[in-house]
């Protein structure tokens, strides 16, 4: 990613309220812009094909493909690309499962504003194989 | 009489199949002890064993001692009896006949405990020695004590005596054959002890045995065919009471058995239900608040100066987006408790909280409700009635795609009836049934749940035809009595 340009991000998630949600959040940023919305993994591999985000916010649990094998996909078609995941658990299983997928780190649904702003911001810093967000 | 004999073995097999016999461990010591048995025996029989006076009752005895043999009653379900009315077969025979006696009846009871407990010629050969020195040994002892008289008492007690030591002659080796054949495992001593507590039995083997003697003097071969006839009669009580302790522990068993696979079942339905109401909740109500405290986050702790128009516009936007998400969220909620635990059901009756019900379902279903007035309900009838509903509502919801639902409630003598009608796809009964068995609950569930409650409940759907659930209850709980209904004409709802 490119040091001093913003930040592009992709919002992944299958309910409409949180995808709307997380938009206001990371729309009010003047580090971080929103260049897409996916509701699934599907769409959340095909607009990342397009628009090469620098990282994805991706909720774990997803009709058609859910969060872990559309981080697997991307891994392989956009290595650029850091994926951070989103998920209403910390289950350790779920949570392992998903940084073995390639993902860089995971934040909770109930999260402040704050570290969910930071967490972006952390992954598109980060090398593919950082883990640590807090 | 073929047949007749084929079905009485049949019932004979039906009793609890007697334990197989321990593997023997061959060892020298044991080889030896049974060796020497072996060596005592025959040399017993070579001396003391004549050519019978009356071969015919030798041989019904021996042919006796088999069949008594083979068709004994080891133990009543676990307790053991090691009643054996073959000891009594044995010891009249011998007592009436003599040593002759005493080796046919030995030979015979060998052969039909070979029957029963398949022990293998070892054995087979080492109970037949053992057998005969008891035989021979109570045939001393009841001349020893008659040869001091002719008394009625002496003749009792030559019986008793005779009944004692055929006793101990049998079990005492016994005990030492078995220590040795399981190297010591089951010990000499544990098995005389274990001997002891069945030892009043010989006063019956001594008693009975007098009978025959008595008998086969008098009326010789009839006489002793005559004393069978209680000890064939006594062993068929046996027989048939271990079959029915044996028929009741399997019953037992059985309700047992069924009792953990419904209580499985319902812990079963009660972790489905949690996990559909956990991700009812996770789904829907946890997302939706995630999403309105993102959005509320982004514009939480700002300056009123800061916003720009579109700020404003979006904060304007939100404010009613996020009513309206509030209010979703509160509505899922409230339609989870109903389904927990209904409130109104408690407080109010069955009308108001299969009206919430039915409202809950949403906009894609007509639905209409249709309740008997002055129909007065037991309480526990009516969480019957309405858990029915409930389930069967959810059930058409989630199958039938139907358009119309209706729930109708009415009195019908003693009895209410509630019906679920939808006109949705239905479902093949046949293919339910099959479904059930393979474990599947639902239907099923409701089925025991009705019949728990005293009622019953009947289910018709066809592919395409729709489906009608109907539950037929009694008014009131048989706890409080029957409840006067009022006389209302009836009004149908809505």
């Amino acid at each position: 990613m490119s040091n001093g340009s913003r930040i592009r991000l992709l919002i992944v998630d299958d309910h409409p309220v949180v995808r709307r949600g997380l938009a206001d959040i990371f729309q009010r940023t003047d580090d971080i812009e929103v260049i897409g919305l996916a509701s699934d993994g599907v769409e959340a591999v095909t607009l990342s094909l397009k628009h090469s985000p620098d990282v994805v916010l991706m909720d774990l649990s997803m009709p058609n493909m859910d969060g872990m094998d559309a981080t697997r996909f991307l891994m392989r078609s956009c290595p650029d690309t850091r994926v951070l995941m989103l998920t209403s658990f910390s289950g350790k299983e779920r949570v392992k499962e998903a940084l073995r997928s390639g993902a860089v780190g995971y934040l909770l649904k109930d999260a402040p504003t704050e570290e969910l702003i930071n967490g972006v911001r952390t992954a598109a810093k980060s090398g593919r194989h950082f883990r640590d967000i807090d | 009489m073929s047949s007749a004999w084929e079905s009485l073995k049949r019932r004979l097999d039906v009793l609890p199949a007697e334990e197989p016999l321990g593997r023997v461990d061959f060892n020298s010591g044991l080889v030896i002890y049974v060796a020497s048995i072996w060596a005592i025996a025959a040399a017993a029989a070579l001396v003391t064993v004549r050519v019978p006076a009356d071969p015919l009752t030798v041989v019904l005895g021996a042919l006796a001692a088999c069949l008594l043999s083979a068709y004994g009653v080891h133990s009543l379900t676990g307790a053991q009896i090691e009643f054996s009315v073959e000891s009594m077969a044995h010891l009249g025979l011998t007592l009436a006949v003599g040593p002759a006696g005493a080796l046919a009846a030995s030979i015979g009871g060998s052969i039909g405990n070979s029957r029963r407990f398949h022990p293998g010629w070892f054995r087979s050969l080492y109970n037949t020695a053992d057998y005969f020195l008891a035989d021979l040994a109570a045939w001393f002892v009841f001349h020893a004590v008659l040869h001091s008289g002719n008394d009625w008492w002496l003749q009792l007690l030559a019986g008793l005596a005779a009944g004692a030591a055929q006793f101990l002659v049998n079990h005492l080796p016994l005990a030492g054959v078995i220590r040795l054949a399981t190297r010591g495992q089951m010990g000499f001593w544990r098995n005389v002890a274990r001997t002891i507590g069945t030892a009043p039995y010989f006063v019956g083997y001594g008693l009975s045995a007098d009978g025959f003697v008595l008998l086969h003097r008098t009326a010789g071969a009839f006489g002793f065919m005559l004393m069978l006839i209680p000890l064939i009669l006594l062993q068929g009580f046996l027989v048939f009471l271990a079959r029915r302790v044996h028929t009741f522990e399997l019953e037992t068993k059985a309700y047992q058995e069924a009792r953990v696979r419904l209580l499985q079942r319902a812990i079963d339905a009660s972790n489905e239900e949690r996990e559909r109401v956990a991700a009812a909740i996770h789904d829907g109500i946890v997302q939706d608040l995630a999403g309105l405290t993102f959005s509320l986050g982004a514009y939480a702790n700002i300056e009123a100066d800061s916003l720009g128009p579109e700020d404003r516009a979006r904060l304007l936007e939100l404010v009613s987006e996020g009513a309206e998400t509030a209010r979703r969220a509160t509505r899922d909620l409230r339609s989870l408790i109903i389904e927990i635990a209904p409130p109104k059901l408690r407080e109010l009756g069955l009308r108001p909280a299969l009206e919430d019900l039915l409202i809950n379902l949403g906009t894609g279903i007509t639905t209409k409700l249709d309740i008997e007035e002055g129909l007065i309900l037991g309480e526990s009838t009516n969480g019957l009635l309405y858990r029915v509903a409930q389930e069967a509502v959810r059930n058409s919801m989630k199958y039938s795609g139907a358009d119309h639902l209706t729930v109708e409630v009415r009195g019908h003598g003693g009895d209410v009836v509630l019906r679920i009608v939808d006109d949705g796809r239905g479902f093949d009964p046949a293919e339910q049934a099959h479904r059930l068995e393979e474990g599947h609950v639902g239907l099923g569930l409701l089925q025991r749940t009705v019949a728990d409650g005293g009622g019953s409940l009947r289910i018709e759907s066809a592919p395409g035809r729709g489906t009608l659930v109907e539950i037929r209850a009694p008014i009131a709980t048989s706890r409080n009595g029957p409840l006067p209904r009022r006389t209302a004409r009836p009004r149908s709802h809505r």
